[in-house]
């Protein structure tokens, strides 16, 4: 099942000079993929991230999520949609500074209309499995990077979306910090079959991943499955 | 939840938010204690000029008004007495002669107020037996004087001495007399000070021939605040012979003055509220600039920018309302001290009061309409200022606040 699909996806940004940050993007992402976007700083690895989590509007083509147009979306319907479908994890300071761990969890479950108990239940749990279990009642300011992350991770997974996109989500993290967040995210992308795609320069991540699509200049160069 | 994160916002930055409930509650308790300050010198001084002369109301013969001479007495009888005490609110009665004369020494004359009054009456209303700062109050059947400080002075007189005064009577008939000085009064207005002369009433009536008649009769109210009230239903009660007139209708210029007083007040809250706005606004801001990527992650993950909203302008509210009720709780004992212990003024502000016949003192009263307004106003302006991040968060655009 496609959860992502985009048509000649293009993003051009306007200026003095023209910017074509995406050209003719021809891409499908499948249910539990584990995918790498990689690719030179100024690729469009961003671009293509932001258009595909409806963070940002193509020029022309169509990006089609979880079998629905997401171009067409009026702005509200778009942040419902986002709220319902898609997980975010960005490169740092993704969690509200003056929530705990486990409420910052609860977040968009709460946003959802969850009820409490299965809230607790399910922050609880995805706390623990990002190893997490002693973090839950720290704020933000009082974890370390690498557990920011973790508690980000879980976040985007809290309420079961399609999938979740992170854009450098290891950028400011150490190596071990990157490995870990790389288990977690491994071991969720198995166990919860929660699609994953991510941006990263690393090689160490790249080498995770079971599919890493190269971009150059907005266009993909390479795509490749192992 | 909402709440619950306004609430937590607000204690994020300690600092700031004590900077700006700061702002709040000095603007707060400045208007307040100004404005209650204000009003209570205005009352006091009303208080004192038109409880020792006119009274809060007043019944006269139809005419009286305009012409305040001996001709237009009224007669005061027990059934205009009973019809007046009948209106609710009324608390006594008080007659009054009012005339002017000469009094003399050996040596000097000045021109003098006499006004008589009901010795009893007076001291129940206005203290006047208080008053005295040397010799004795007197009586209704003493045919002695009180004298005002300043117009003894004036004469070089003190109590005991006797003191001729000359006058014109009922009728123009000529209406002399030979008065020993019982005591000596201070008024609180310098101005009153300076001119006043007390007589009994039976006694006036005698000097000027007037038999039962009195100048007029003021009315002693239980509220001085409901005057406009029950000067309508005296009016009411009695006939087409009778005026009835309230205090600003008898001194309408010191009803003039109060109001004028009161506009430059309000062009002072004006200033004091706008400096206040643009410090809140300030923090409003930096606060707005602090959170650009917390608004771009929330929103990014799909919370509504209504709900955003609400948190930003309850954090507001909460802050303007904290300020607010600390500004108006740490103005109750200024005001509440200002009015037990009156400040009094020395110098340029001595003299500038004294010339408005005011009494030279800085004293407040407690008017629970001033603490609700400025705190309301407070409130208002924080809806106002709140306006800003509506719009600001109206038209986040996500990845640009994710850059930040
Ligand atoms: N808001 C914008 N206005 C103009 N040009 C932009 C804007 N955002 C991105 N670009 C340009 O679009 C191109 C792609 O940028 P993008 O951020 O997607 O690259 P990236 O692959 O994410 O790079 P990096 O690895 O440095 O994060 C770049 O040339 C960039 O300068
Ligand atoms: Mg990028």
């Amino acid at each position: 099942m496609n959860v992502i699909e985009t048509k000649s996806l293009s993003k051009v940004y306007p200026g003095a000079i023209d910017v074509v940050a995406l050209n003719e993007v021809d891409l499908v992402i499948e249910k539990g993929e584990f995918t790498a976007i990689v690719g030179p700083s100024g690729s469009g690895k961003t671009t293509l991230l932001n258009i595909i989590g409806g963070l940002d509007s193509a020029s022309s083509g169509s990006v089609i999520v979880a079998g629905e147009d997401i171009c067409t979306m009026k702005e509200n319907k778009l942040i419902n949609f986002r709220l319902h479908n898609i997980g975010f994890v960005f490169q740092a300071y993704n969690l509200i500074p003056v929530l705990t761990a486990k409420e910052n969890v609860e977040f968009i479950m709460m946003m959802q209309k969850w009820d409490k108990q299965k809230r607790e239940e399910r922050s609880t749990s995805l706390l623990k499995s990002v190893g997490l279990a002693e973090q839950i009642d720290k704020r933000p300011m009082q974890m370390s990077g690498g557990q920011q992350q973790r508690v980000a991770v879980a976040r985007a997974l809290a309420s079961k979306p399609q999938f979740v996109l992170a854009d450098e989500p290891t950028a400011n993290l150490d190596s071990k910090s990157t490995k870990n967040l790389l288990d977690i995210m491994a071991r969720l992308n198995k166990e919860e079959e929660t699609t994953f795609v991510f941006s990263t320069h690393d090689q160490r991540v790249i080498d995770r991943a079971r599919r890493v699509i190269t971009l150059e200049d907005g266009q993909i160069v390479s795509d490749e499955r192992r | 939840m909402i709440l619950k994160l306004a609430w937590r916002n607000i204690w994020r930055n300690k600092r700031r938010t004590l900077i700006t409930a700061t702002m709040i509650f000095m603007a707060v308790m400045l208007a307040t204690v100004m404005q209650c300050v204000q009003r209570g010198v205005y009352d006091r001084n009303i208080d004192n000029l038109v409880s020792y002369s006119t009274g809060y109301i007043q019944v006269n013969a139809a005419g009286h008004h305009e012409d305040k001479t001996l001709e237009t007495s009224v007669a005061f009888t027990p059934e205009l007495i009973e019809k007046i005490m009948s209106v609710e609110g009324v608390k006594d009665v008080s007659p009054k002669i009012e005339n002017v004369g000469l009094s003399a020494t050996d040596n000097s004359s000045k021109e003098t107020l006499i006004l008589a009054v009901d010795p009893k009456r007076e001291a129940g209303s206005t203290k006047l037996d208080q008053r005295i700062v040397e010799g004795r109050y007197f009586n209704e059947k003493d045919n002695a004087v009180l004298i005002g400080s300043g117009l003894a002075k004036r004469l070089n007189v003190s109590a005991g001495d006797t003191i001729v005064l000359l006058s014109i009577g009922y009728q123009q008939a000529s209406a002399n007399g030979l008065f020993p000085i019982a005591g000596v009064v201070e008024l609180a207005s310098p101005e009153l000070n300076k001119r006043i002369m007390y007589l009994p009433i039976a006694a006036a009536q005698n000097l000027f021939l007037l038999g039962d008649q009195v100048s007029s009769i003021s009315v002693l109210l239980d509220d001085k605040l409901e005057y406009k009230r029950i000067a309508a239903e005296i009016e009411g009660k009695l006939g087409e012979e009778y005026e009835v007139l309230h205090w600003q209708e008898l001194v309408p210029e010191l009803a003039q003055l109060a109001e004028g007083d009161k506009t430059s007040g309000k062009m002072f809250m004006l200033v004091l509220y706008i400096i206040i706005s643009f410090g809140v606004f300030g923090t409003v801001l930096m606060m707005l600039a602090e959170r650009k990527r917390e608004f771009g992650v929330v929103t990014s993950i799909g919370m509504k920018r209504r709900s955003l909203a609400i948190i930003v302008v309850l954090e507001n509210l909460i802050i303007s309302f904290l300020g607010a009720i600390v500004g108006m709780i740490l103005a109750l004992p200024v005001v509440n001290w200002l009015h037990t212990s009156p400040v009094s003024l020395a110098g340029d502000m001595k003299q500038a009061y004294e010339k408005l016949g005011f009494e030279p003192v800085i004293t407040a009263n407690f008017y629970p309409d001033v603490f609700i307004g400025n705190a309301s106003l407070v409130f208002v302006i924080a809806l106002l200022l709140s306006l800003y991040p509506l719009f600001k968060i109206s038209r986040i655009n996500p990845i640009e606040y994710l850059r930040s």
